[in-house]
């Protein structure tokens, strides 16, 4: 494996940067966080959400052709389009989050992102510590965007735990502070496309975050993918949810037909071990009939467990 | 890599800024993130491979919630550019 490219990039000095030398770990540990009762999981791998009920039958069975009708002045243009895939397969079975100020759900943040150009977009990210968040790769460095001025390093990262609409549970973190990985700034190869977002405050220890770690395919092609985070198609600065089963794996990434939509790049993909909630991938593309995330392989878990320190 | 602009108006023909702008179909894997309109309701999104794609956006502007999307088939590694109108 081309260990180079996880080597780890920042937009920092290096005398800036933490090195990590600590000995490797398997897990990372979740915390609650010390604000209330946490939300409780269900026996089967899902989040006890009221009105969610998780689709019965594999993700074969499950998909269904897209049946949705959008206004389509392109047709006049271009014609039908081709088949195509979209983000959201089949039944959306998305639930908003209300409660967001609880545990787990305070965990995931909205991203507002400036980038180098001055446009602005819209992520997810999540907390694996006291001051560090997990994302995309994309989300922290814009890559192959074919637009003039808007490659490189955002300028800067709203960040919102929490959030619920207008309603700001812990209000708005800026950070300059990014991280990614060689892979993904020096050659934007999708398999490297993660980051991580470090703050100027420690508000990770009233959020609480997630655990992280390394499994194997065989124990990933058996959990359910948990994804919660802020899509642009629902209303602004609103948290949803969804599960279902891991679809496929490959070395790198992690294949699911959990319903998202543009914004949630860098949510979580968590599942429940020995009742903890850890991430197993970071989301970050739309695909044909499965979208996906970059896999937590060691390289990856060990650049987390820097950037977290 | 090819670029996807555009503008979201209202029913009027009016820019509306702060839209949340995404891709909701393609020939492949992208991104999963949303920009947002600049004053003028302006974007600008990349897609990696020729094919049709389907822009959506969603807007709570004037405090009802609206969403419209269109299809844009790239190319050539180029798309004219689109107009999406907010009903």
């Amino acid at each position: 494996m081309p260990i180079e490219f996880h080597t780890a990039v920042s937009n920092e000095p290096e005398e800036q940067q933490v090195v990590f030398t600590a000995e490797e770990l398997a897990v990372q540990q979740p915390s609650e966080g010390p604000q209330g009762d946490a939300a409780r999981a269900t026996a089967d791998g899902l989040e006890n959400v009221r009105g969610y009920n998780r689709p019965e039958g594999t993700p074969e069975q499950l998909w269904q052709p897209p049946t949705a009708v959008l206004p389509d002045i392109g047709e006049a243009s271009f014609g039908p389009p081709p088949v195509a895939a979209e983000t959201v397969h089949g039944p959306d079975d998305r639930v908003q989050i209300t409660d967001t100020s609880v545990y787990p759900w305070r965990v995931h943040c909205s991203l507002l992102i400036t980038a180098a150009d001055n446009s602005r977009w819209i992520g997810t990210g999540w907390f694996i510590g006291p001051h560090t968040l997990a994302t995309a790769g994309h989300v922290v460095y814009i890559k192959n965007s074919g637009v003039a001025g808007r490659d490189g390093w955002v300028k800067s990262i709203n960040v919102m735990p929490g959030r619920n609409g207008n309603t700001l549970p812990y209000g708005v973190v800026t950070s300059t502070s990014f991280r990614t990985v060689n892979g993904w700034a020096n050659n934007g190869d999708e398999n490297y496309d993660y980051g991580a977002i470090i703050l100027p405050s420690n508000l990770g220890n009233t959020t609480g975050w997630f655990g992280f770690g390394v499994w194997s395919d065989a124990d990933l092609l058996k959990t359910v993918g948990n994804i919660s985070g802020y899509p642009g198609d629902k209303p602004a600065g609103t948290q949803w949810y969804d599960a279902r089963g891991v679809a496929s794996v490959g070395p790198r990434k992690v294949y699911y037909d959990i319903d998202t939509a543009g914004g949630q790049s860098g949510s979580s993909v968590y599942h429940f071990y020995n009742g903890g909630r850890y991430g197993i991938a970071i989301h970050a593309y739309g695909g044909a009939v499965t979208n996906s995330g970059t896999r937590i392989t060691t390289p990856v878990y060990n650049n987390y467990v820097a950037w977290k320190a | 890599m090819a670029v996807i602009s555009g503008v979201v108006v209202d029913a009027d023909g009016r820019p509306v800024p702060d839209a949340r702008v995404y891709l909701a179909a393609g020939p492949g894997s992208f991104p999963d993130v949303a920009a947002l309109t600049d004053d003028e309701g302006r974007f600008t999104l990349s897609a990696g491979t020729d094919g049709g794609y389907t822009v959506e956006c969603r807007s709570e502007r004037g405090g009802a919630s609206q969403v419209a999307g269109t299809a844009v088939t790239v190319r050539g590694g180029s798309a004219d550019p689109v107009e999406i109108r907010l009903a």
